[in-house]
């Protein structure tokens, strides 16, 4: 049996590569710090695989097809976008147990859609190359993909339905294998909109409280013209990070970090989930 | 207003930047490929992008179409401002 033995809440903000440097350095560093302890811990926890659950930006998918929920089940490279200042590249997919978790959601009531071959974009590939490091590590990826960017959105409550069933399927897989999960995103961030810059600490708060106190239904039972007002467009992903408390059965989490970061246009903040998974 | 042609056009400059040179050199001719509504064209035309995000077409896209359509050099502040209806708001970090 397989063990999910860590999982995380972290950012995926694509500027801790692109525009690292900035007059609000002091922050950056604590959550580029925050985004290297949760390596050393998946490092000191022996994580194998670790499925990173993010979201498309309308760069991969665009308006003829947008899944609800996709998981990568082969060849894996990234990011998509040039201007992350990170030179793509490949890394390994745990294709056995990917096909293992969509199937066993395709046997549950969960209809994934399915990429043999996927580029990911910053949703999953911050988090993959500042805090899974899969050339170095040898850490294998499982990528997933929620609507949680670009409408139709995923509903919340699947979300970390989809969570609850992934992490059943890491149980029910027969390999002895440890596993975490990353479920990414910003809080308040305002993307592409006349709010962008704007990040709201209290929202932040109010969701980073949610999570450490491992109220999951507090998080699924916010309405997006709630988020959308008080934490932007952006926070719609915290959907990703439902995923992981679903998966993780979170009774709580340890805050690692939290730095509201204009200059970021989000409010980043990390923690390290605590449950029964 | 239907945004899924707009949303469409925009993605596939993202996708494939070099149909911006095409869009450029004849801009009308490029539109009647495209189901869109005289609102619609007009906007597109104009790379009126407030008035697109407005009405309702992604911000995603926006954002990702601009520096395509008007340079890099302009993102993030030409873009807020323009977003602004002209007027700079408060940049980020300041």
């Amino acid at each position: 049996m397989a063990n999910l033995v860590a999982g995380f809440c972290m950012p995926h903000d694509p500027l801790m590569t692109a525009n690292p440097k900035i007059n609000q350095q002091d922050s950056a560093d604590t959550i580029l710090a925050g985004m290297e302890s949760v390596h050393q811990s998946l490092i000191a926890a022996k994580v194998d695989t670790v499925i990173v659950a993010g979201d498309d930006h309308y760069t991969m998918f665009g308006p003829h097809c947008l899944p609800q929920y996709l998981i990568g089940i082969g060849d894996l490279d990234g990011p998509e976008e040039p201007w992350l200042e990170i030179d793509r590249y490949p890394f390994s997919n745990n294709t056995p147990l990917a096909e293992h978790i969509m199937n066993y959601g395709f046997e549950n009531g969960f209809d994934w859609a399915v990429a043999k071959s996927l580029t990911v974009d910053h949703g999953t590939m911050l988090p993959i190359h500042l805090s899974v490091k899969p050339q170095d590590s040898g850490m294998k990826v499982i990528p997933v993909y929620t609507a949680s960017g670009v409408t139709p959105l995923l509903r919340t409550r699947r979300a970390y339905q989809l969570g609850e069933m992934i992490g059943a399927a890491v149980k029910a897989w027969d390999k002895d294998e440890n596993v975490a999960i990353l479920g990414t995103g910003g809080i308040s961030h305002w993307v592409g909109s006349k709010e962008m810059g704007r990040v709201n600490p209290e929202f932040d708060q109010m969701i980073l409280k949610h999570v450490t106190e491992g109220n999951a239904e507090a998080l699924i039972n916010l309405s997006d013209e709630y988020v959308l007002e008080h934490g932007g467009n952006g926070a719609l992903e915290i959907r990703n990070w439902l995923v992981a408390m679903g998966a993780m059965q979170a009774t709580g989490a340890e805050l690692i970090c939290y730095e509201p970061i204009p200059e970021w246009i989000t409010g980043c903040g990390i923690t390290e989930l605590k449950g029964a998974a | 207003m239907s945004i899924n042609a707009v949303e469409k056009i925009f993605w596939e400059f993202g996708n494939d930047p070099a149909r911006v040179a095409t869009f450029r050199a004849n801009t009308e001719q490029y539109l009647n490929d495209y189901n869109l509504d005289a609102t619609e064209r007009e906007m597109v035309a104009k790379v009126d992008l407030k008035a697109l995000a407005d009405a309702g077409v992604s911000t995603l896209l926006t954002m990702m179409v601009w520096p395509i359509l008007n340079g890099p050099e302009g993102m993030p502040f030409a873009y807020l401002e323009h977003m602004n209806g002209g007027k700079m708001p408060m940049p980020p970090g300041s």
